[in-house]
C-alpha cells in the first residue's frame, strides 16, 4: 500500500470542489471535496443516507450538483448523462449488476461498447478482452451466460465492461457484499493491479477492515459532509466506525445470560427442490435450542434462502422434517407456522417486509392483523391498529412523520425497525432472520443486534443467516455454514477463524479434517451429525 | 436556463384531482381540436353539447343513464384493480349478466313480485361464473388473466349473437335478430318518460359504498391490498390468494353482470344485438376504474363524467353531424392524457439556473 502524498506535479484524476445536492427537505451532499489521484484507491465510507449514493450519482451523470465543481484532469466537467461520464473515463460496477441474465458475457461486453460491429459483434471483442484478462489475471468465460455465472464472476463482467469502456476511473459500490473471503481477495488482487497501471478506484463500503486493507485514502461522509479524510496508514478501524457514527461503536461477541435450553427447531435430512426440479438443499439437518442463535454461513445463492423460505412455510420441502417443539412442521403454510410462533425477518426487506405504498401502522399488524385486538370477526379494528403502532413507534423510537405516514418514505433502518416491531413484538417461540442489517446504518444495525440477543435471551431460538462473518462470529453460538444446499460444517463460533468458515463457504472441508493445525478452532457439535467426509 | 424533473414526495389528494381535471381538461381540448378539422367551430359545438346533456333534462337523464352501467362494471373494476387482477373482461360479463337476466324473464315464470330481484342475482351469477374461469387460470396455473378474459369478451358476444339468431329468436319479431319483448314485470321502472332505470343505479351506489367498506374495513379488504401492492409481502403474510383472488373476481365480474341486467331489463327489455346492448360499456369502465385511481367511490363520479362523453356523442352525431367513432376517440384521449399526466403525480418540473461549467464533450 503506498499512501499518495506531498505535492502532486500534475492534476489529480478527480477533483470535486465543494460539491452540493440538495433534495426537498435535505442537503444530501454539503459541499463536498474528494480527490483521487492516478494509481489511488479511494475508500468512500459512511452509514446509509450519509450521501455515498448522492455522490456516485452526480460522478456517473445521474443527477447534476447545485453547486461546487467536479474536475477530471483538471478540467471542469459537467456530465449530462451516465454516457458522458463514460465518455470521460469513469465505470461504474453498481452493487446490483446491470447485465443482460438470457445473454452471454459476450454479448453483455458487446452491448456496452460503442463501435461494436452490428454484425458478430462479439468476434471483435476477443482480442481486447484476452488482453485485458491477461493484464488483471482474471478469468472470464466469454461464451457463458451471465444467468448461469456466480455473483463474483458477473462483478468480474461488470469491472471488464467498465475496463473496455476505457474507464480510467472506477467506482465500485459495496462490491465486496456478493463474495466470498476469497473472491473478496481476488477483487483486490484486480484492484492492486489497476493501481499499478495508474487507474484510480473509489470504493465505497460498509465493511472498515475491508477498507483499511485495500484503500490508500479513506474519505468519512456522515450527513453530507465529508467528516474525514485520511491516509489508511494512519487510521483505524474503531476510529473509522467513531467517525462514521459520531459515537464509539461497541464491538464484541456477547455471551447468553444463560445455557441453552431444550431443542425447539430440529431439521432432519431436509431436501428442497427448485420448481425447475434442480436441488438446492440437499438433506441438511441441525438443530436450533431455545436461547441459543445458530448462524447460517455461506455465498449467496447456496441455499439460504431456500431454508428461511422451508422453516417460514414460503416453500415446501420435497422431503426430510422440520419439527418445532417436537411436532413436524414440513410443509406448514405460512400462516400456520406464524400462529406457532416462528417470525420472519425477510432478506428482502422493501418487498417482500413490508408493503411499501401501506401505512406504517398497516404494516405494523399485517401479519398479525388476524389476531385479536386487530381483528373483530372479519373486520379490522383501525382503533386498535393505531394505539399498537403509537406503541410501537414510540418503543422502536421508529421515525417516521406519522403513523399514517406512507412506508416506502421511511429510510431502511426504520422500515426494518417497522418488521422488527411487528416480528418480535409477539414473543415468539422461533426467530428466522435473513440478513437483517443488509445495509443498515451502524445504529440500526445495534438495535437489530441488540433484539435479537434479547430474543436469545427470553429463550427463543434464533437462526440467523448473514454474508456478514462479523456479525455471526459476535452473534451466533454456532454457525452452519451451506454451500450448493449441503451444510460443509457447522462450527462453535467462539474463536472460530475466519479463513476456517471462509474455506466451508467455498465448501471446502478441510478446515473439519485438520487436526492440530491453525485451523482446528471450527469444531463439530455432535447433535448435528454432520457427514465425516471422505477425502 | 433549463427544466429539469425532480421526484416529489406521495401525491396530496389536491394534487391527484388536480392533475386528473387537468388531464380530462387537455382531452377536451384535443376533441376541440378535433372538432375544428371537422369544419365545427368548437367552442359553439361545446356550447350546444352542454345546452343538450347537462342544462336539459332531459339531456341529463341520459347522462346518468348512460353511467349507470359504467358505475356497476367501474366500480367492480376497482375491486379487481386494487388487487392487480386487470380484469378486461366487465364487457363480456356484461354481456352473460344480460343472458342471465333475459333467461330468466323470458323463461322462467316467476311471479311478477320475484321476477326482478331473481333478474339480478342471476345476472350477478352468470357474470361471477364468468370471471371464475381466468380467476382460476390465474391462480392454479399462473395464465394471463388479461388474455383469458379480453378473449372471453368475443365468446360471450357470439354466445348473445346465437342466442338471438337461434334458440331465443322471437317469434313476434319479424325476422330481426332480437328475443321476444320481456313482460312488462321484467321492466325495471324508469323515472317518468326517460330510460332513468334508476333502481339500477340505486344498485350500482350500493356497490360502490359497499366495495369502500370491503377495502377500508374488511380483513378481506385488507388483503386485496396488500396482494395488489406488493405479492411478495402478501405471501409473507399468509394472504390466501386463492380464496382471496376467487372472492374479488366474483365480486367485481358480477358487478359487471348486474351492468348487464340493468342495460337488458332497463333500457331494451328483450334481448338485443351485443353491439346495441352494450356500447362497449365493459370497455370504457376500465377507463372509469382507472381515472379514479382504483377507488370505488370515485368511480361514480368519473363515471358520470364518461357517461357524459357518451352521451355527448348522441348530441355530436345528431345535432353536429359528426361520425359515431366520435366518442371512441374522445374516450381514448381521455385514457392517454390521464396515463401521460401520471408522471406529474411523482415529478415535479423545476427550473435549474445554467451555472454549470462545460459538458465532459466541450472541454475534450
Amino acid at each position: 500500500m503506498t499512501p499518495s502524498s506531498g505535492p502532486e506535479p500534475q492534476p489529480p484524476l478527480l477533483e470535486m470542489r465543494g460539491v452540493t445536492k440538495r433534495f426537498p427537505n435535505v442537503v444530501a451532499n454539503d459541499a463536498v471535496d474528494l480527490t483521487v489521484a492516478r494509481g489511488q484507491v479511494r475508500a468512500l465510507l459512511g452509514e446509509n443516507g450519509a450521501g455515498k449514493t448522492t455522490l456516485v450519482h452526480m460522478l456517473y451523470g445521474l443527477q447534476a450538483p447545485d453547486e461546487g465543481a467536479i474536475l477530471l484532469h483538471g478540467q471542469p466537467t459537467r456530465f449530462r448523462s451516465p454516457r458522458d461520464a463514460k465518455a470521460a473515463g469513469i465505470g461504474l460496477v453498481a452493487q446490483h449488476f446491470h447485465l443482460a441474465r438470457r445473454h452471454t458475457v459476450a454479448e453483455n461486453l458487446a452491448l456496452a461498447l460503442p463501435g461494436t460491429p452490428a454484425l458478430f459483434p462479439t468476434r471483435a471483442l476477443a482480442r481486447p478482452v484476452k488482453e485485458l484478462t491477461e493484464r488483471y489475471g482474471f478469468e472470464v468465460d466469454l461464451t457463458a451466460r451471465v444467468s448461469r455465472l456466480s455473483p463474483g464472476e458477473q462483478q468480474r463482467v461488470e469491472i471488464l465492461k467498465a475496463l473496455l469502456q476505457g474507464a480510467e476511473l472506477l467506482i465500485l459500490d459495496e462490491p465486496t457484499s456478493v463474495l466470498t473471503p476469497q473472491e473478496a481477495h481476488r477483487l483486490f488482487a484486480v484492484l492492486e493491479r489497476m493501481k499499478a497501471d495508474g487507474k484510480g478506484v473509489i470504493f465505497i463500503s460498509h465493511k472498515l477492515d475491508e477498507v483499511l486493507a485495500i484503500a490508500d485514502r479513506i474519505t468519512v461522509l456522515r450527513g453530507g459532509r465529508v467528516v474525514a479524510d485520511e491516509a489508511a496508514a494512519d487510521t483505524t478501524a474503531a476510529k473509522l466506525a467513531t467517525l462514521m457514527v459520531g459515537r464509539e461503536v461497541a464491538r464484541g461477541r456477547s455471551e447468553a445470560s444463560r445455557e441453552p435450553g431444550p431443542v425447539r427447531l430440529a431439521v432432519h435430512d431436509l431436501s428442497v427442490h427448485a420448481d425447475t426440479g434442480e436441488a438446492r438443499l440437499k438433506n441438511v439437518t441441525f438443530h436450533v435450542r431455545g436461547g441459543e442463535i445458530v448462524g447460517v454461513a455461506g455465498v449467496a445463492g447456496n441455499g439460504q434462502a431456500e431454508l428461511t423460505q422451508v422453516l417460514t412455510g414460503l416453500h415446501a420441502p420435497s422431503s426430510g422434517s422440520v419439527h418445532l417443539d417436537d411436532v413436524n412442521v414440513a410443509g406448514a403454510s405460512v400462516r400456520d407456522l406464524f400462529a406457532r410462533g416462528v417470525v420472519h425477518i425477510p432478506e428482502d426487506r422493501n418487498d417482500m417486509g413490508v408493503v411499501g405504498a401501506m401505512r406504517v401502522a398497516e404494516n405494523l399488524v399485517m401479519r398479525r392483523h388476524r389476531e385479536a385486538p386487530f381483528s373483530k370477526g372479519r373486520l379490522l379494528d383501525w382503533r386498535a391498529v393505531g394505539e399498537h403502532a403509537d406503541g410501537a413507534i414510540r418503543d422502536y423510537a421508529i421515525a417516521t412523520s406519522s403513523k399514517d405516514t406512507v412506508t416506502r418514505q421511511l429510510s431502511g433502518g426504520n422500515v426494518q425497525k417497522v418488521i422488527l416491531a411487528r416480528e418480535l413484538g409477539g414473543k415468539p417461540g422461533l426467530v428466522v432472520a435473513s440478513h437483517p442489517t443488509y445495509g443498515l446504518d451502524v445504529a440500526a444495525t445495534e438495535l437489530t443486534h441488540a433484539l435479537l440477543r434479547e430474543q436469545r435471551d427470553r429463550g427463543a431460538a434464533v437462526l440467523l443467516v448473514s454474508e456478514d462473518l462479523d456479525e455471526l462470529l459476535d452473534l451466533t453460538d454456532r454457525i452452519l455454514v451451506l454451500f450448493r444446499g449441503e451444510v460443509t460444517g457447522v462450527v462453535d463460533a467462539r474463536g472460530a477463524s475466519r479463513e476456517a468458515i471462509g474455506l466451508l463457504m467455498a465448501g471446502d472441508r478441510s478446515p473439519l479434517e485438520t487436526q492440530g493445525g491453525s485451523l482446528t478452532s471450527a469444531r463439530i457439535d455432535p447433535h448435528d451429525g454432520v457427514n465425516e467426509v471422505s477425502a | 436556463m433549463t427544466w429539469k424533473w425532480e421526484p416529489r414526495g406521495e401525491p396530496t389528494a389536491a394534487l391527484v384531482w388536480g392533475v386528473s381535471l387537468g388531464a380530462v381538461a387537455f382531452a377536451m381540448i384535443l376533441t376541440g381540436i378535433l372538432f375544428a378539422f371537422f369544419g365545427v367551430a368548437p367552442i359553439p359545438a361545446f356550447v350546444t353539447i352542454v345546452e343538450r346533456t347537462i342544462l336539459d333534462a332531459r339531456g341529463l337523464s341520459e347522462v346518468v343513464r348512460r353511467s349507470i352501467p359504467l358505475m356497476l362494471a367501474g366500480v367492480g373494476l376497482t375491486l379487481a384493480f386494487r388487487a392487480r387482477f386487470w380484469n378486461i373482461g366487465a364487457e363480456g360479463q356484461l354481456l352473460i349478466g344480460a343472458v342471465a337476466a333475459a333467461g330468466v324473464a323470458l323463461f322462467s315464470g316467476l311471479p311478477a313480485t320475484l321476477l326482478l330481484p331473481t333478474m339480478f342475482i342471476a345476472g350477478f351469477l352468470a357474470g361471477a361464473a364468468w370471471g371464475l374461469g381466468p380467476a382460476l387460470l390465474k391462480v392454479r396455473l399462473g395464465v394471463n388473466e388479461i388474455i383469458t378474459t379480453l378473449m372471453l369478451n368475443y365468446v360471450a358476444i357470439y354466445i348473445v349473437r346465437w342466442l338471438i339468431n337461434g334458440p331465443w329468436k322471437g317469434r313476434s319479431m319479424a325476422g330481426f335478430a332480437y328475443s321476444d319483448m320481456f313482460d312488462p314485470a321484467a321492466f325495471i321502472p324508469t323515472l317518468g318518460a326517460t330510460r332513468l332505470h334508476w333502481p339500477t343505479l340505486l344498485l350500482a351506489i350500493l356497490a360502490a359504498l359497499l366495495v369502500t367498506w370491503l377495502l377500508a374495513r374488511t380483513r378481506f379488504g385488507f388483503e386485496v391490498r396488500m396482494m395488489g401492492e406488493s405479492p411478495e409481502a402478501a405471501r409473507y403474510a399468509g394472504v390466501d390468494f386463492f380464496r382471496t383472488t376467487l372472492i374479488l373476481v366474483l365480486v367485481s365480474a358480477g358487478a359487471a353482470g348486474l351492468a348487464g341486467v340493468g342495460e337488458v331489463a332497463g333500457i331494451h327489455r328483450r334481448l338485443v344485438d351485443p353491439g346495441s346492448l352494450s356500447i362497449g360499456y365493459g370497455y370504457t369502465a376500465i377507463i372509469v376504474a382507472l381515472l379514479a385511481r382504483r377507488n370505488p367511490l370515485a368511480a361514480l363520479v368519473t363515471a358520470l363524467f364518461l357517461g357524459w362523453v357518451a352521451a355527448s356523442g348522441d348530441v355530436m352525431q345528431v345535432a353536429l353531424r359528426l361520425p359515431s367513432q366520435i366518442t371512441g376517440v374522445t374516450q381514448g384521449l381521455v385514457l392517454l392524457s390521464v396515463i401521460g399526466a401520471e408522471p406529474l403525480l411523482r415529478y415535479k418540473l423545476v427550473r435549474v439556473r445554467k451555472t454549470q461549467p462545460p459538458t465532459a464533450g466541450e472541454v475534450a
